[in-house]
């Protein structure tokens, strides 16, 4: 439970954040909530993985599906990758995931100490 | 060991965001790009700034409104000049702005600054050749006048008000991808970008080529190497106009320079294959009495399209056409009373000098026996991620050093050490913005011929049609008076002599007004017959030309779709001239059973370069083969060469078939031009097969022309490739590889004026846009859609798709 409400409170400062402030904000979020829950190393991580990843994938596929995906197929090809918009929603959901993740354990590790 | 591992997640976390902020070599800031927040999901399908309705800018006078139509041309109705062509600047920015950048960039030799290494030699020849000076100049002539200084000073401001609103998120696509941010706008980038056009469009010559082959093979050989004329060639100005004026004789003399042949390299010249068609046809020739006019511009076709259009509406002006992103005004286009439309003159503008130094400080040069100072500028070029490059150029009077020890050729041991200077009318102050602004407003032929005067390079073929029934044409530009041959070679640098004294008067230029034919063409031909009082070289188009004319010759009645078909014509001229002599040498040649198949296809086809035949790839290969047979002579000389071009080529072949040119230099036989041509199907065949082994695409004219639009940045997956246009370089429809018509216009003056058009890409600049290459399919089908036409009093709304209106900011 402890689990699914750090994802949540993550993940709703983290889109607040982002509404004003540039795309690291993220990190520094789960740094700050994961500092708050006491819980093991991995499970923060995953926390704030989850959470960065599934702001990201939500927002991003709301944005792809209202342009019928014409803009992620073409950036699939450019990295190269299959051209399938989906890869681009694959890369940002990892991407997202392990900054918010690596900011989560961070905070984790940090409350520790104490 | 907790202290341990929170420091080492947080450098790990750091570092993590410090590579996804900043991007590695030429990895993108990941982080950055990837943010649906702020990245690239932003530019997906964004509605390219046409949903918000009213706009406060700073810096605007009155109200404007903007409409888009369907293609997204904006259709701007200002209440005066300065707010029409401030809008005009903030719209284009808004579709174009990376574009605007980018190439002002490559005009000015600044892309390593963004780009990083890959870009130095480039930017280095760019700064020798001087483009900043000459827009410089360029722009004191527009600050001069103070209409076009209103006009360049508006488009700007707009620009900027653009630039400022700008966040990150909004940023185009590429500056995500490429990792730099836009910077403010400059007047003198505008003036950056029409010399880039002079540049790519009048930087053209074959002087040390020339110079080269003159001490190869010889004066005797040049005429026919390279000649002045062509048989049955058709001029601008049709053959037996008489010419008057007073000629005043040419006062420099042709000394060439004294060299034994050198090995340097003039690079980065325009592609020779820059041409155009243009045509105006009388009322007296048309469906419905009035004058039809055409114009479709040869240019290396990219996305974002080089085109923007745009509708300019205000007090005394109602224009519609193609803009150049970053220039302000109209280029090409129309208004109720006239039509106007480009080709390249092709006349040469552009000399070199030997320049005869005292010694290596290169401090004093040899002028009219005395010795002449030098000035010496450092150039600092940035480049991203490495220290910057500092480049000296030398100045002569006659102009900067371009090319010199730094560019000679490493594996060319004989060489000779040269330095030439180069003098260049785009180097000359002018002000081709005032020729756009009156034409824009023209109202008939006296309006358009004071207009043109201030157009002076690149040199230009403006075609011309009005409403009220007057069709013209001039060769517009300011040329040299030379003396018989001057500027062909590399002129002696050490002599007042060879120096350039006089201009041939504007009112001298080749023209012609509403002539007896009922029709007025140009495609890049030479300007006039050898009646001509004055002399000029070029490298002119021979084939495109007398198509059009025979095209218009047998047509009366003409409509709009009579000019659709015409602009989109693949009859290959070249083949139809050559392919029956090249057919009849094969008569007698025993063949295996495939490859009398590709003679029975070549029999029986068109001539049409149509994309999906095969029979125009089976000529081409065969064509390349016999050139490169026939010019054998060329092969393993020692200095830089430019071969004959294929008119020349065909001239000759179809001259004087036992020419010593044929002689293939490697056997002991004498070949004829029937012995080239057989040789020259084997080794055809043999290369298409090697071709499609390992290319492994079919084998079509499609794939063989291999027609291509391209992103600027060459992102493979922003660009379309194996286009189906069919066409080839010396048809009307000259579209090949990365080269083609980046404008097809058709303009009927009637009253309301109506008009056709279609370019190859779309108005947005944004590969994420709908409106990124919407027009690409009908370009590429030969198809036209109806331009939309409006009056400040007729908005001709159900057109629309959004409007827009503008006010100043409240205060």
């Amino acid at each position: 439970m402890k689990f699914i409400t750090q994802i949540i409170v993550i993940a709703i400062v983290a889109m607040l954040a982002q509404l004003i402030l540039p795309w690291w904000i993220v990190a520094v979020v789960a740094f700050v909530v994961s500092f708050f829950y006491n819980n093991h190393a991995m499970a923060a991580f995953g926390a704030g993985f989850l959470a960065v990843a599934a702001l990201w994938l939500v927002y991003a596929a709301i944005l792809d599906n209202a342009s019928q995906s014409i803009l992620s197929s073409k950036m699939a090809q450019l990295f190269p990758l299959p051209n399938n918009p989906v890869m681009m929603l694959l890369m940002a959901v990892i991407v997202g995931g392990l900054v918010g993740g690596m900011g989560a354990i961070t905070g984790n590790r940090l409350r520790k100490i104490f | 060991m907790k202290i341990f591992n929170f420091l080492l997640s947080l450098t790990v976390s750091l570092a993590l965001i410090f590579v996804l902020h900043k991007g590695i070599g030429d990895l993108p800031p990941l982080g950055r790009l990837l943010d649906p927040y702020g990245g690239f999901w932003q530019n997906s399908g964004n509605d390219d700034g046409m949903q918000q309705e009213s706009y406060e800018l700073d810096g605007l006078g009155g109200e404007v409104s903007v409409l888009y139509d369907s293609l997204m041309v904006p259709h701007i109705i200002a209440q005066n000049d300065e707010d029409l062509y401030y809008i005009q600047g903030y719209i284009t920015a808004r579709h174009r702005l990376w574009q605007m950048d980018l190439q002002t960039r490559a005009a000015a030799g600044k892309l390593s600054e963004v780009l990083g290494e890959k870009t130095i030699e480039f930017d280095r020849r760019q700064r020798r050749i001087g483009m900043v000076r000459a827009a410089e100049k360029s722009l004191t002539a527009m600050m001069a006048d103070p209409v076009s200084a209103m006009v360049v000073k508006q488009y700007t401001a707009g620009i900027n008000a653009y630039i400022s609103e700008l966040k990150y998120k909004n940023y185009p696509l590429e500056y995500k991808l490429m990792n730099f941010y836009p910077e403010p706008w400059t007047e003198l980038k505008s003036a950056l970008l029409l010399k880039y056009m002079a540049n790519m469009l009048s930087g053209y010559e074959n002087d040390l080529e020339y110079t080269n082959a003159l001490k190869i093979f010889g004066e005797d050989a040049m005429a026919v190497l390279y000649p002045q004329y062509y048989p049955n060639q058709q001029p601008i100005v049709p053959t037996g106009t008489i010419f008057e004026g007073n000629v005043i004789l040419p006062e420099n003399e042709n000394i060439i320079a004294d060299v034994k042949g050198i090995s340097s390299v003039i690079t980065d010249k325009p592609d020779p294959n820059n041409g155009s068609n243009n045509w105006a046809v009388a009322g007296s020739r048309t469906a419905n009495g009035k004058p039809i006019l055409c114009n479709d511009p040869h240019l290396g076709l990219n996305l974002p399209a080089l085109w923007f259009q745009v509708q300019l509406t205000a007090p005394g002006i109602n224009c519609y056409g193609v803009s150049l992103p970053g220039a302000p005004c109209i280029i090409i286009g129309f208004n109720d009373s006239i039509a106007w439309g480009v080709t390249n003159s092709e006349r040469d503008v552009r000399d070199w000098y030997n320049i005869k130094f005292k010694d290596d400080n290169r401090s004093e040069y040899s002028y009219d026996n005395n010795w002449m100072p030098t000035k010496k500028v450092v150039e600092k070029i940035k480049v991203k991620g490495h220290k910057a490059l500092h480049d000296t150029i030398v100045f002569t009077h006659l102009g900067p050093i371009v090319f010199d020890r730094n560019f000679e050729l490493k594996d060319k041991p004989q060489h000779q050490r040269v330095d030439l200077a180069l003098k260049w009318q785009a180097m000359e102050p002018s002000n081709e913005l005032m020729t756009l602004y009156k034409l824009n407003r023209g109202k008939n032929y006296t309006d358009y011929e004071k207009a043109l005067v201030h157009f002076e390079c690149p040199a230009q073929n403006f075609v011309f049609a009005s409403a009220s029934g007057d069709i013209a044409i001039w060769n517009q530009g300011r040329y040299p008076v030379r003396a018989m041959g001057h500027g062909k070679y590399l002129l002696d640098g050490s002599t007042s002599a060879t120096a350039w004294k006089h201009y041939i008067p504007q009112s001298e230029n080749p023209h012609i007004v509403n002539p007896q034919r009922g029709y007025v063409s140009s495609a890049n031909q030479h300007p006039t017959d050898q009646t001509y009082p004055y002399y000029y070289s070029g490298v002119f188009e021979y084939f495109r030309n007398r198509r059009i004319n025979n095209l218009l010759d047998s047509l009366q009645g003409v409509t709009a779709s009579d000019m659709m078909r015409m602009q989109n014509d693949k009859y290959n001229m070249t083949a139809a001239e050559m392919l029956p002599v090249m057919l009849r040498a094969m008569q007698n040649v025993k063949l295996d059973p495939a490859r009398g198949r590709v003679l029975r296809d070549l029999n029986q086809w068109n001539y049409m370069n149509d994309a999906q035949q095969v029979a125009p790839v089976y000529f081409e290969a065969w064509w390349d083969a016999f050139n490169s047979i026939t010019w054998d002579e060329y092969q393993g000389q020692p200095y830089p060469l430019t071969l004959p071009s294929t008119a020349t080529t065909l001239a000759l072949a179809l001259a004087d078939s036992s020419n010593i040119f044929f002689d293939v230099k490697h056997t002991a036989a004498r070949e004829g031009r029937s012995e080239v041509i057989i040789m020259a199907f084997t080794q055809a065949m043999d290369s298409l097969d090697n071709w499609q082994r390992s290319t492994g695409k079919p084998l079509t004219w499609q794939y063989y022309s291999g027609l291509r639009v391209t992103h600027l940045a060459r992102l493979e997956a922003f660009s379309y490739t194996d286009l189906p246009s069919g066409g080839n370089k010396h048809i009307v429809n000259a579209a090949r590889n990365t080269h083609g018509p980046s404008w097809r216009m058709i303009v009927e003056l009637t009253t309301p004026v109506r008009a056709w058009g279609v370019y190859p890409g779309g108005q947005s600049g944004n590969p994420g846009s709908p409106y990124y290459a919407n027009m690409l399919q009908k370009w590429v089908a030969g198809e036209y859609y109806n331009l939309v036409f409006i009056h400040a009093d007729n908005r001709n709304e159900k057109s629309m798709i959004s409007t827009q209106n503008f006010k100043a900011k409240s205060k």
